[in-house]
């Protein structure tokens, strides 16, 4: 990696160089360029103006664009996720793991938005049509806090941004300065009965409970692993998490049903504690499936909701 | 076919070739029980072997007991069920196809199953419930499909592996369209298509338990027709066997047993394809005792790789799809050059 980087260094001074960018070599453009920055998968990326055409490869960055007054001229469709009002009419360019290159070159963009992982096999097409490409990761809070960030320096509206993140903690805190000071031990899976698969502290429903304070019990055996991981079932027995939460795909009320009633006829699942007491919560997929962006404070109150419903009883 | 005689006609290491077969059959028992009592005592929690006795004996309400009686214990006996299956299937389809190629895939089981069990986790997560039952009626219908359409004044083998390959591809088509246009919802379906035995208990057990035992007499009382049948069509209809209804019936032995399997624990392929080409070149390619051995040798791989895919990285769980392939595929490959 580190190699390739430097490789790229080079190259991109050579570039510049045979350009005739003029002698300043890697230090070209910083008084020149509109934004450089540095996106999520660790590309450096330099805008030379500010971009008039801005595509999102991800319905989920649309709100947040949003909220810092940006606009765009393409959007990916999806099946999942709201997309807002005023961008309803934006062209489509495509399913967001299956974008159609013809529809998104053609709507000329000088800057596409893409979300890192998902979108990677794009960017060496788009970079050879000259677009630039700024990647974004928006698994935990504080990706999204970043990526509003990057939107407001993109967009020019810098303080729309702050404003917006101030907002999101203002929220945040509101809801975790109401919890009792204890450390529930929680364990968050992907639902199916069939797979057992935890989920640790880089995916939206385990950084929302470390938000929480809450001890995932598969973050130590998970560490910088995919945030989607296999587990033993033996080993939840024995580690007995108070709580179980469950990341959802479809609606939220048919799979609690349908999980609890699975489970009470599985003796696996019925060993554990948490199933037999009934602590098994079903996260929504709008706010814990794909990214909710500006909703996190929603899906941090959610899940404190479930588990202390006594706090939240009054109004809000 | 022709080497099958001169493998039988060979002695082993200077012992005769029924004593040979029984060795064998002896080795890949033992083979089987090694396999699920380690299925059994090794975990990501460990527990003596002593304690698992104590608790065997006396089950209790502890943390301990529930691991044993009721993840462990269903895991063991769900993963060598499994294995028998998977294992009789690929081997009367290898017999009655006369190709070395045939397996639970060929018939359609596994794309039918895969489909249908694709759709209900991503179009319908709700109703996962019914998966089970659903890809079972996948699987059939896959396969009475393949059957329909490889008939043209009869059955040829031939023809059903190309229909096979044919209606797999448009099933596998309709799998990857689903995967795409959720890809949000990919998790569960990938889980599924990699087949693995995390989470199955008692109920999996009594789905499978009597297709694994009704299709084991079946498959052991038909040994005879299945020897007949490797000979081709044409000296079994010379030996006064009905080769049409032979096929179907022993087709759809395979295909229950096949499907069963597939229906509870997700499209583990790989043991039906291995496993009795594995056994045959063991112990030759009279069904008689190359039926028991692949059953034998079949759960003792799917305990087995069961096993290490539960213990090598835990608490993290790898599919045992994934450690078959790994695992069974090298092996494969080595009796296969020594044999050639």
């Amino acid at each position: 990696m580190f190699l390739k980087k430097i490789a790229c260094g080079l190259l991109c001074a050579a570039m510049l160089v045979a350009a005739g960018c003029g002698g300043v070599g890697t230090q070209t453009g910083g008084d020149k360029a509109y934004l450089q920055l540095t996106d999520a998968a660790g590309r450096q990326v330099s805008l030379a103006k500010k971009p008039e055409r801005v595509v999102s490869l991800s319905p989920s960055y649309l709100s947040m664009i949003e909220a810092v007054g940006g606009t765009v001229v393409g959007r990916a469709s999806s099946k999942v996720g709201k997309i807002p009002e005023s961008m309803k009419s934006v062209p489509e360019v495509g399913m967001v793991y299956n974008i159609n290159m013809e529809a998104l070159v053609g709507l000329k963009p000088d800057l596409v938005l893409a979300s890192k992982n998902q979108h990677d096999k794009f960017i060496p097409m788009l970079q050879s049509n000259k677009i630039n490409v700024v990647e974004f990761d928006t698994q935990t809070f504080e990706d999204v806090k970043g990526t509003i960030k990057t939107l407001g320096d993109i967009y020019g509206t810098q303080d729309k941004a702050q404003k917006e993140n101030e907002l999101l903690d203002k929220q945040v805190a509101a809801v975790t300065s109401k919890l009792p000071k204890e450390k529930k031990r929680i364990v968050i899976m992907h639902a199916t009965a069939s797979a057992v698969t935890v989920e640790g502290s880089h995916s939206i429903a385990g950084c929302v409970s470390d938000i929480l304070g809450f001890e995932n019990v598969a973050a130590a055996a998970l560490k910088g692993k995919s945030n989607k991981t296999p587990y033993s079932m033996e080993t939840l027995v024995e580690q007995n998490p108070e709580i179980i939460f469950i990341t959802s795909m479809g609606k939220p009320e048919e799979i609690e049903n349908r999980l609890r009633t699975d489970f009470k006829n599985n003796p696996a699942w019925n060993s554990l504690p948490a199933v037999k007491a009934g602590r098994v919560y079903v996260l929504p997929e709008k706010l814990f499936l794909i990214n909710p962006g500006l909703r996190y404070p929603e899906a941090v109150k959610f899940m404190a909701q479930q588990v202390y419903p006594e706090v939240f009883t009054n109004g809000k | 076919m022709e080497n099958k005689q001169s493998a039988e006609q060979t002695e082993h290491f200077g012992i005769g070739r029924t004593k040979w077969r029984i060795t064998i059959l002896v080795i890949f028992l033992f083979l089987a029980v090694l396999g699920s009592f380690l299925s059994l005592t090794k975990g990501s929690s460990i527990i003596s072997i002593k304690e698992i006795t104590d608790i065997l004996l006396n089950p209790g309400d502890d943390p301990r007991s529930q691991i044993i009686w009721n993840i462990r214990m269903p895991r063991t006996i769900v993963g060598a069920l499994v294995g028998i299956n998977l294992s009789l299937s690929g081997a009367i389809l290898q017999a009655i196809m006369r190709n070395p190629l045939a397996d639970p895939h060929i018939i359609g089981i596994s794309s039918g199953a895969g489909l249908a069990g694709v759709v209900i986790m991503i179009l319908f997560p709700a109703m996962e419930y019914l998966i089970t039952p659903v890809a079972f009626i996948g699987a059939m219908l896959a396969a009475v499909c393949i059957y329909i359409l490889a008939w043209k004044n009869g059955i040829k083998p031939v023809r059903i592996i190309l229909a096979g390959v044919a209606v797999s591809a448009f099933l596998g088509a309709g799998i990857s369209g689903l995967m795409i246009f959720y890809s949000d919802r990919v998790h569960g379906a990938l889980m599924w298509m990699v087949g693995g035995l995390a989470a199955r208990s008692w109920p999996h057990v009594n789905i499978i338990l009597p297709y694994a035992v009704i299709g084991l007499i079946l498959a052991l009382a038909s040994a005879a027709y299945l020897n007949i049948l490797q000979l081709g069509d044409e000296m079994a209809r010379g030996l006064g066997v009905n080769v049409e209804v032979t096929r179907i019936i022993l087709t759809a032995i395979a295909a229950l047993l096949a499907a069963s399997a597939v229906s509870v624990v997700g499209l583990l392929g790989f043991v039906g394809l291995v496993v009795p080409h594995a056994a045959r070149l063991l112990i030759g390619s009279d069904y008689r005792f190359l039926l028991p051995a692949s059953a034998l040798l079949g759960i003792a791989i799917v305990t087995l790789s069961d096993t290490f895919a539960r213990v090598i990285f835990a608490p993290i769980e790898l599919p045992v799809g994934i450690i078959m392939a790994f695992l069974g595929a090298p092996f494969f490959l080595f009796l296969l050059r020594r044999e050639i």
